[in-house]
């Protein structure tokens, strides 16, 4: 883990984090490709989405670029509205110019082109 | 509110309740209570292994009547009660007991023994178990080994509390029994039977046999809606036939016990205890979520969606509280 989540986790800070940016896991042979993550770990990440009410596809899908996350929220078939609402609170998480640009990218890809952010 | 409060106004609830039950159903206990609906028998008597593990007493009581009363009772419907290990357990350590005092095939022990390191059978006893009883310690349960009181009574089948008794006289103890006794207390007009096997606990195809039996017999009667096949009998004739002037009221037992244990056995986890506040709005939530589908089949408006993070355990306890455990 990278940033504020890596702090928190060595217990250098207390202040908890927006987000957990995971580069890479460990085994026994070193460190490899952290996609997919271990099922607990998405089971986590999961239940945290559900305690917190967040939309977790669509952030995770702009957080983490396509691939599972996309299938996952396609299949969902989730509606023009309620990806704006969900687009709206992913920005909120994350007021950052890169995250917007990716965000307004997904959601073209996604076909909505016609999202007010807020920004 | 903490777990702790929690959980003894929960326990005590519980107990009260069960208490209140047996006391009309045969067990040695003063009871003011004068209830209108048909007990289910063997899914009280699973509450009250659980809930009777913090009230000895309540444990022995119900022990001594089931011993007394062993031939009321379907082993193969409390089996079908028992949802996990935990229950397993308990099921299998009681008919073990019971398996001591009656000889009977039916009550011969269905699960392994427990391999793990034995455990008070009794929350909250710090009394040393010399001699432990052997159909307890089976199942990893240490229990005083106690024979019987021989205090208890048969039930009063004029009471409407004991009415799955009543049906078990008329139709032996079996699948036609309870089916029987859903259809004729439901106050639904008819029903189908994926709703029958839930409230009967018993297996699609049992339930299907016995509705046959009842409808060839003119029992209970079938209409088709849609392609669903419904069931219905006439409570009137059921009430002539029976010589009662009301008929008691159908509570889906199983979907309400069910989760009280779940959720007594959760409260009484030492290791929810220590739990951050966000863990325990996490896993309240996650118990509530499981346990929805049993509540609201049992009739109850159960919200499980309530607020984010920690604070989900207020709504929780509130929803515990509000839950109208008769």
């Amino acid at each position: 883990m990278v940033g504020g989540s890596g702090l928190l986790a060595i217990g250098a800070v207390e202040r908890a984090t927006r987000d957990v940016d995971v580069v890479a896991l460990r085994n026994a042979d070193g460190l490899r490709n952290p996609d997919p993550l271990p099922a607990a770990l998405q089971a986590a990440r999961e239940r945290v989405a559900r305690d917190f009410s967040l939309p977790p596809k669509l952030y995770a899908l702009v957080d983490q670029g396509p691939g599972k996350h996309e299938e996952d929220l396609r299949s969902l078939g989730p509606t023009v509205n309620e990806l704006r609402a969900a687009a709206r609170w992913s920005r909120s998480q994350d007021p950052s110019e890169g995250f917007e640009q990716i965000l307004r990218q997904t959601l073209s890809h996604l076909g909505v082109d016609d999202v007010d952010l807020g920004t | 509110m903490s777990i702790s409060e929690l959980k003894r106004e929960v326990a005590q609830c519980l107990r009260d309740f069960a208490w209140g039950q047996w006391g009309q159903m045969g067990v040695l206990a003063a009871t003011d209570r004068s209830d209108h609906w048909a007990a289910d028998p063997e899914a009280l008597l699973l509450l009250s292994f659980e809930v009777g593990r913090g009230d000895p007493r309540l444990f022995d009581e119900v022990l001594d009547w089931t011993v007394l009363n062993e031939r009321l009772i379907s082993v193969q419907r409390l089996r079908n009660l028992a949802r996990d290990d935990d229950d397993r357990a308990l099921v299998e350590a009681v008919l073990g007991w019971v398996a001591r005092r009656k000889r009977r095939a039916r009550l011969t022990a269905k699960v392994p023994p427990s391999a793990s390191q034995p455990v008070p059978f009794f929350r909250g006893s710090e009394v040393a178990v010399t001699d432990p009883d052997p159909a307890f310690l089976a199942q990893g349960f240490l229990k005083p080994n106690l024979d019987s009181r021989g205090r208890s009574q048969a039930p009063d089948l004029r009471l409407p509390i004991n009415f799955a008794f009543r049906m078990r006289g008329l139709l032996g103890v079996g699948a036609r029994a309870e089916v029987a006794r859903v259809l004729v207390t439901s106050a639904a007009p008819r029903l189908d039977i994926q709703v029958v096997a839930a409230s009967t606990a018993y297996a699609k195809r049992n339930v299907q046999e016995a509705l046959n039996a009842l409808r060839a017999s003119g029992a209970v009667r079938s209409s088709t809606i849609g392609n669903e096949q419904r069931y219905e009998v006439s409570p009137e004739a059921w009430a002539r036939l029976l010589a009662i002037d009301q008929l008691p009221l159908h509570v889906d037992w199983p979907q309400i016990f069910s989760p009280f244990r779940r959720i007594l056995r959760w409260l009484e986890d030492p290791d929810n205890e220590a739990l951050s506040e966000y863990m325990r709005g996490s896993e309240s939530r996650q118990l509530l979520v499981e346990l929805a589908p049993d509540l609201r089949f049992a009739g109850f408006d159960v919200d499980v969606a309530g607020p984010t993070g920690a604070d989900y355990w207020d709504h929780f306890a509130a929803t515990l509280q509000r839950l109208p455990l008769p």
